[in-house]
This record gives structure tokens, sequence and C-alpha cells, in this order.
């Protein structure tokens, strides 16, 4: 094919986009519905902690620790769709994410020699490392749809990301239904939210390939 | 005379036009990127046989990809993202080292300096298969070793060891190809 043949098919087959390279909105519906979908899931398959809502209004390092939790996850979110943008810069995107998630993970470091005053060990859930990984799934999928309509050129970045921000809202949740021992949290809660980053990460680059690579612009996908 | 600034507004421009449907800016746009991947595919890689297709690979990718350019950032870094991206698959699918003949410029008597060689592409056809990949990703395309190794699926030190090598070799190549002239 002649190139501008290719380009008058490429001319021919524009449509108008709208709202260009922005992912805030898509990112902020995914993990909404994760949310949402985690919030169920965790109530459905077990009861909150008791007294824990009581300490989330008694503590504000409680507060803090929750909040950050969400900072991190929203981070995690935007993160895994920009990197799914070409020419994002990595540095800015990296550092994005990993200064919340870190932030968040060193509080239940933190908390391994300075125990705070609403560690229980009631509630505690059966096999919740699983639960954690397996009530990410759904949050998981939805994210690397979106990711892929857009045009991940480093899907194992981008599937690490989305596998981490959709482990870590039921890891976060798990605060609130599960015992809340520091060690116990750094094992079952959070380490299942970096197998599911890594299983991101290895499936990455299947899912994410972009469709179908037509070589006729008429059969591409319209955005 | 080369107008970067210009370029990146116009073709930004050109492209916040294309998200509105306008398809004869749109049309202008990809004639000029046309021409920018060509050159820049020729200057990397010399006169290979692949860069039409390179160029139309990439056209293609750009246009699949046109929903993801915010037209509020810098244009040229979305594009040579797309466009390396695009190079290397082509290259990993289709590049089998065939190449279109082309004057060689050394002097008879002056021994060619092998990262010059490396940058026209010359020496990239003899090298073996793991080697030439290292230096395309790394001392061609652009890569960092660390981007390099991920994209091979080595660690960065094994990536840092092959790029030496494959320098030496081309360097070894380069000196047998200067006795031979």
């Amino acid at each position: 094919m002649k190139r501008q043949d290719l380009i008058d098919d490429l001319a021919n087959d524009l449509r108008p986009v709208r709202r260009p390279g922005k992912v805030g909105r898509a990112a902020l519906l995914c993990l909404l519905v994760a949310t949402l979908w985690s919030v169920v899931i965790v109530l459905a398959t077990g009861p909150l902690r008791p007294g824990a809502l009581r300490d989330l209004v008694a503590h504000p390092l409680f507060v803090a620790e929750m909040g950050l939790a969400v900072l991190a996850i929203a981070a995690l979110g935007v993160a895994a769709l920009r990197s799914a943008i070409p020419g994002e810069p990595r540095i800015a995107l990296n550092l994005m994410w990993s200064l919340p998630v870190t932030a968040w993970v060193a509080f239940y470091v933190v908390e391994l020699a300075y125990p705070p005053a609403w560690v229980s060990n009631l509630g505690g859930r059966y096999e919740c490392h699983w639960q954690v990984a397996l009530f990410s799934l759904p949050a998981f999928g939805l994210l690397l749809w979106t990711a892929r309509r857009l045009f991940p050129l480093r899907p194992r970045s981008t599937g690490f990301l989305a596998g981490a921000a959709a482990a870590a809202i039921p890891g976060a949740l798990m605060q609130l239904g599960c015992m809340y021992v520091p060690e116990h949290i750094l094992v079952h809660h959070i380490a299942p939210v970096g197998l599911v980053a890594v299983l991101g990460a290895l499936i990455g680059p299947y899912v994410l390939r972009p469709p179908a690579e037509a070589r006729r612009p008429r059969d591409t996908a319209v955005h | 005379m080369i107008d970067i600034d210009g370029d990146e507004r116009r073709w930004s421009q050109y492209m916040a036009a294309a998200h509105r449907g306008d398809s004869r800016l749109y049309e202008r746009l990809l004639c000029e990127l046309g021409d920018v991947i060509e050159a820049y595919v020729r200057s990397r890689f010399g006169a290979l046989a692949f860069t039409e297709d390179c160029v139309q690979e990439c056209l293609m990718a750009i246009h699949r990809a046109r929903h993801t350019y915010d037209p509020a950032r810098p244009f040229r870094p979305w594009l040579f993202a797309v466009v390396r991206n695009k190079t290397v698959d082509l290259l990993r699918r289709s590049y089998s080292g065939e190449r279109v003949p082309q004057e060689r410029s050394t002097t008879a008597g002056t021994a060619p300096d092998p990262r010059a060689e490396i940058e026209a592409g010359e020496v990239l056809a003899e090298l073996k298969p793991e080697f030439r990949n290292a230096l395309m990703l790394t001392k061609i395309i652009g890569y960092s070793i660390n981007e390099a190794a991920e994209r091979s699926g080595i660690s960065e030190t094994a990536m840092k060891s092959r790029v030496r090598r494959a320098i030496r070799a081309a360097e070894s190549l380069l000196r047998e190809d200067g006795g031979n002239e």
C-alpha cells in the first residue's frame, strides 16, 4: 500500500475524540466501582471486626492511616492508567505512586515496634490473604480493560500497577474487616497486594496487547 | 533550518484539530509525521528495506493512539514513544538484515569509527541476533540499560555485559571490513 493511500484512509476514518489524553475520570470511576464491590463483598463474607468503627472514630492516627491507604490506592489507579499513555514521564509516574504506597506500608512496619492502641485479635477471618487476592480480581479486570483501551506501551508496568491498585482496596478494607495486628496485616493483607501486582506484571504483556492490528484503518476501533 | 518549537506547536494544534474531527489538518499532520518518521528511521538504521513498512506501521499506531494525546502536553515525547515502540516491534518481527545498497563514505585507509558505523546501521546485520538486539535497543533506539533489559527479559547486568561484548564484536567486524577495503 502506498503511504499516501494509507494517509487518505486514516484521514477518512477520523472520528472526533472526547477528552483526549485524560484518564482522571476513568481512573476515578474504576476505583469507585472497585471500592463499592470490595465493600459489598467484604461485608457479605463476614462482619467487621468488633469495635473497628469505634476505633476509627476514636483514633485520629487510625483515620490518617486509612486516609493514606485511600491516597495510595488512588495514586496506584491513576498511575496504572497514565502508564498506558505513550510518552508519560516514568520518573514522575513512579514517584507519584511509590511515595504514598511506601508511606502506607511504613505505617505497619513502624507499628511492629510501636503497637497502636487499636491493636485487636478479634474478628480474624478465615484465609484472609486469599480473600484479598480473590476480591481484587473484578477490579483488576476492570482496570486492565480500561488500560487496554488506551495505548499501553509498557504492559508489564501497567499490569503491575493495575494489580496493585485493585488488590490494595480489599487489602485496606481488611484493616476493618479482620484482626488488627501489624505482623498479620503485613503478611496477610499487604503481601497479597504484591502478589496480585506481580501477577499483573506477568500477564500484562498478554492481556494488554492492542486490539488486532488491522491493516485497513476502517477495521480499527473507533474511540 | 529546523524549527523544533514551531513543529511542536503546529503538530499539537493539528492533532487537537484532529480530535475535533478535522480530517484535512489530520491528513496534513500524518504527511508531515510520515516524513519525520522516515528521517528518524533512516538516521538510526541507514537505508533499510523495512523503512517504509516502519513508517506505515507508525502512522497506523499514531492513528490508533491519537485519543491518548493530550494537547496540553508536549507532542514529541508522545510521538517518539509510539514510533520507538513500533520500530522495535517491527524489528523483532521482521528484521532480516536485508538492506538497500548504499555508498560507503569511508575513505580508503581511514579506520572507521565503530560507533558511527553502528549509528548508520552498517554492522548490525552481521552481528549475532542477541548482540544486534542489545545494540539496537541501547545505542540506536535509545533505551536505557534498564529498559532494554526489561524488554529483552534479562537482568541489567546481563544487558550491560551483552552491550559491551556486542561493541567489541562490532569493532572486530569493522576491523576485518577495513582490512578488505
